[in-house]
């Protein structure tokens, strides 16, 4: 952690030689998802606090252009505004599972110049409260036996980071993650029905989209795929790393501009997202999106989304997923 | 009686006056917003949460606001649908099929004044339903497992039947194409692309909002621009005016398309489109003795009342677990979290005020709504008085603007066309439209909840019989279906009634 | 012959079905039934029910209007697309407009004021009131 910071604050002061080089006309953020997706929210939020607290003057506007976990606007960053330097685009650990499945067409992760994450959702694993689950290692135990037999659902579909996050776990177990029973429901809230209904035994979730019944004790949580515990209603949950294995998910958001941006605009926006992420404004507005601290700008994030995607095409090349 | 003291201090805050404003405006716009065809609820809602932020208004008067835009939104796309045949949003279709055949006999305005009054009494009851069952209704859904969706889906299916026109095999020549249709896209069980021919923009499906408008409103133009048959130009709707008569009529259609939709509306996955389709199939099968299609009141009144009955069902497992139950109530969850309140069971006991008062502004907002609505109706039907060359292109530019703002994809707006052209061919061919339609909606949640029930019994079929709620759902199939061959084995001793 | 010919398109498209069904590559079996068998029941209905028309086709007669007018509908319709990029929106859905009231016999003045009302109209509703950016073309509008 200290090591990015180091490198944040090299980019603030990079980006305060170049920040008077530019300044945005009409800027706008792409979210690539429909009005109310999850990206959706995250352009109009963050715009509305770059905004308010005066980090970016002209007001910034969200266009929505939903498809692919952001397949399509990759696509056409690429084809129409390579060189704009006005445009951000939203991103997260989604797109860079698909992406790292051939599943965004012909571009791969070094086709974009990725800016700056700001903030993160931890990939956590829920049974319900009374379940025969107590700890992972008793998941484990019983997918060792008959992988079969333990039912997984969640919102999005085979090869998807929901899927993703128990496969993490079946493989840390030393079990062939293909054999996991995954049942792919419509979104995370369906799949939190199934669970409190009884239907399936795990739900890969989100901390943020498991809170509200976490509090009410409809649920317990087997581990979080976190570094270290999360923070306030989590304390309590165990890290996977903690029992013995080390899987991590931060379900990161943030954003990246055309592959041609300018130097100069690449410095304003990284810059941009610096001070944004040390706002204590922003800090609340983080959390009433239910987000976790995650603090990373720049080359140190330019560098995290190509490790990231390079793993997730190792792990869906094991499995056979990868084109 | 709790529940009673508890509606009682959510009145309290209901009613204060800025309360009181923000769920008229709530109501007004999303009836506003409703008439834009392509622009949904779940759109209204998402697009007006920032700004209930920047004007940093009480999280009780934001979800006041959002939730009268979600149940008016209802309101306004029956408009288009009764007096133009053009649906907005899916969950308009049906009323179209009675809607509108009494707009071409003059009776416009009849019509809007009689699916306003059943969109009330579906909120209404619907809210009275929430009020004092909430919880025990969320936990009944949530208990509702593959199985018993496969069985739902099957009944649905079976009441399918009841829209064959013409020629059966045509009707099935339809609802093949509308599966077909819904296969495109990433396979969630599997995530293998199916029938995406290597398109990007075509990895989530085809867009239900754009089928419907290429379906009805694109296709309903071009073969309008032909001449071959007129809009309703002629009559301005003024016909003979709803009588007390006709609603009383109507009633017992009225509460069964309620029952239907609430439940449909709580269950998590089937939501207002589903639900006003099976109202109307359901109550055809009951009540219908040749009128409906023709302008039969209750052919109207039942899909009208079991949407809005649906769209406050839903609200129920997100009010009660925290669970959203369709797309706009997860973005009206979202709202809750910005203020810092966590949606979940315990929201009534931590806070009530929130919880109470969201629920008593749905009695005043769809009070609001039928007063509103009723005078209006009158003005409403003066559409029909704009002439056809401002009205048609206007309302195809409109579909197609609609489109393009939440999407930025042409590819989108040509696949709209294009499902509009398949749909004037089909038109031509006597190919039917609905059922088409219908097994679009249906068609996921069929192969979705078939393929999880099989996961969860390792393959053994025995699991879709497994469950008193499934069993009950498929005797009420084979009733559906069975039925008509009684009629038909009747009619061949009786004089036969008037079936075609 | 109609319904021969509609029969024949829908055998056509449910062996396609069939076909793509069965191409399909599914890297391992995450639930027992796979995505292979409905889009293989779906083609098999509709190739069977393009069978029955095949055999026993109904008396279709196929009735056409003015027909070039709902040509023109949908070549404007096509082309609008393409237009709303380069010329922008309000210019782009002024001319679907304009196409659109020439169909439905307007004279052309009266068309031409009406599409360029509606368009302004639609941009500042979803542009300007539900903060929905739409294209602008090379003057800024």
């Amino acid at each position: 952690m200290r090591t990015s910071i180091a490198i944040c604050c090299a980019v603030m002061l990079s980006a305060a030689a170049h920040a008077q080089d530019f300044k945005p006309q009409n800027p706008e953020c792409i979210a690539p998802a429909a009005p109310g997706g999850g990206f959706d929210l995250t352009c109009r939020l963050t715009s509305r606090v770059l905004n308010e607290t005066g980090l970016v003057g002209p007001s910034i506007r969200t266009t929505n252009m939903p498809g692919g976990i952001g397949a399509v606007a990759y696509n056409a960053i690429q084809a129409q505004r390579s060189a704009d330097a006005n445009v951000i685009v939203a991103v997260s650990t989604g797109s860079w599972v698909n992406l790292a499945q051939g599943k965004f067409g012909r571009f791969s992760e070094s086709d974009v110049r990725w800016l700056g994450a700001i903030g993160a959702d931890y990939g956590v694993l829920a049974v319900r409260k009374d379940s025969r689950f107590r700890s992972l290692a008793d998941v484990v135990e019983a997918l060792k036996k008959d992988p079969a037999s333990v039912k997984v659902g969640a919102g999005g579909t085979v090869g998807s980071q929901d899927w993703m996050k128990p496969a993490l776990v079946l493989k840390a177990a030393g079990v062939d993650p293909r054999k996991m029973r995954y049942l792919s429901y419509e979104g995370g809230g369906e799949a939190m029905g199934a669970l409190i209904g009884g239907h399936i035994d795990l739900f890969p979730g989100d901390a943020s989209e498991v809170r509200g019944q976490l509090e009410a004790g409809e649920i317990r949580l087997l581990a979080t795929f976190s570094d270290k515990r999360l923070p306030g209603a989590f304390a309590q949950a165990p890290t996977a790393k903690e029992q013995g294995y080390d899987v991590q998910w931060p379900i990161v958001r943030g954003f990246y501009a055309p592959p041609k941006a300018p130097e100069a605009s690449y410095a304003y926006w990284t810059g941009v997202l610096s001070k944004l992420n040390a706002d204590p404004r922003w800090h609340k507005a983080r959390t009433e999106q239910g987000l976790f601290e995650f603090d990373m700008v720049g080359p140190a994030f330019d560098a995290f989304a190509k490790k990231r995607t390079a793993d997730f095409r190792s792990l869906a090349a094991e499995v056979g997923l990868a084109k | 009686m709790d529940a009673f003291s508890a509606l009682l201090t959510g009145f309290q805050v209901a009613l204060t006056p800025l309360n009181l404003a923000v769920a008229f405006a709530g109501v007004a716009l999303g009836t506003a917003i409703g008439a834009l065809p392509g622009i949904g609820p779940i759109n209204a809602v998402a697009l007006l949460l920032p700004l209930c932020f920047a004007l940093k208004l009480p999280p009780e008067t934001a979800l006041i606001l959002l939730a009268g835009l979600y149940y008016g939104s209802g309101y306004g796309g029956r408009i288009s649908s009764i007096l133009l045949n053009i649906p907005g949003d899916p969950g308009l279709v049906m009323t179209t099929l009675d809607g509108y055949p009494l707009a071409k006999s003059g009776r416009g305005a009849a019509a809007l004044a009689i699916s306003g009054i059943g969109s009330f009494v579906g909120g209404t009851s619907a809210v009275i339903l929430m009020t004092f069952l909430a919880v025990p209704l969320a936990r009944l859904a949530m208990s509702f497992g593959p199985a018993d969706y496969v069985a739902l889906m099957v009944l649905s299916f079976a009441l399918l039947g009841t829209m064959s026109e013409g020629k059966a095999v045509k009707t099935w020549i339809a609802v093949a194409l509308g599966l077909l249709l819904a296969m495109v896209g990433i396979d969630g069980g599997s995530g293998v692309e199916r029938f995406t021919f290597g398109s990007l923009e075509l990895l989530g499906g085809i867009d239900f909002t754009s089928l419907t408008i290429g379906l009805f409103a694109v296709a309903e133009i071009l073969v309008l621009a032909e001449g071959m048959i007129s809009g309703v130009v002629s009559r301005t709707g003024d016909g003979a005016r709803l009588t007390l008569k006709e609603i009383v009529f109507c009633l017992p259609a009225m509460l069964r398309a309620t029952g239907l939709g609430f439940f449909l509306g709580v269950l998590p996955g089937t939501g207002a489109s589903v639900a006003s389709a099976m109202a109307y199939t359901a109550e055809k099968r009951i009540s219908d003795k040749g009128t409906f299609g023709k302008g039969d009141m209750r052919g109207l009144a039942a899909p009208e009342t079991a949407d809005n009955a649906a769209q406050t069902g839903s609200m129920v497992p997100m009010l009660a677990l925290g669970i959203p139950g369709s797309g706009t109530t997860a973005v009206m969850l979202g709202a809750f979290m910005m203020y810092s309140i966590t949606p979940g069971p315990l929201l009534f006991t931590q806070r009530p005020e929130v919880a109470w008062g969201l629920i008593a502004s749905m009695y005043i907002g769809n009070l609001m709504l039928l007063v509103l609505n009723l005078p209006l109706v009158g003005l409403f039907a003066r559409l029909l008085l704009v002439p056809a060359w401002i009205l048609y292109p206007g309302i195809l530019a409109l579909s197609y603007a609609g489109v393009y703002a939440v999407s930025n994809s042409p590819f989108e707006l040509l696949i709209t066309t294009a499902i509009g052209i398949l749909a004037y061919l089909m038109r031509k061919v006597g190919i039917p439209l609905i059922p088409l339609m219908l097994a679009f909606v249906l068609a996921r949640l069929l192969e979705d909840n078939f393929r999880r029930a099989l996961s969860l019994s390792d393959g053994g079929y025995e699991i879709l019989f497994s469950t008193p709620t499934s069993i009950i759902l498929w005797i009420l199939a084979l009733l559906a279906i069975g039925w008509p061959l009684v009629r038909q084995m009747q009619g061949a001793r009786a004089p036969a009634p008037g079936e075609a | 012959m109609i319904d021969r010919l509609v029969g024949l398109i829908c055998i056509l498209l449910g062996s396609g079905a069939i076909w793509h069904a069965q191409t399909l590559h599914v890297p391992f079996a995450a639930d027992p039934v796979g995505p292979r068998l409905f889009p293989t029941i779906i083609g098999a209905i509709l190739a069977l029910g393009g069978c029955a028309l095949v055999a026993r086709p109904g008396r279709v007669e196929l009735e056409f209007g003015t027909w070039p007018r709902a040509l023109a509908v949908l070549v404007a319709s096509l082309i609008y697309p393409l237009l709303l990029l380069p010329l922008g929106f309000i210019l782009a859905t002024a001319l679907l407009c304009f196409a659109g009231s020439l169909a439905f016999h307007a004279r052309p003045l009266p068309a031409a004021v009406s599409a360029v009302a509606t368009a302004v109209v639609f941009f500042v509703l979803l542009d300007t009131v539900l903060d929905l950016p739409l294209p602008r073309g090379p003057l800024g509008i």
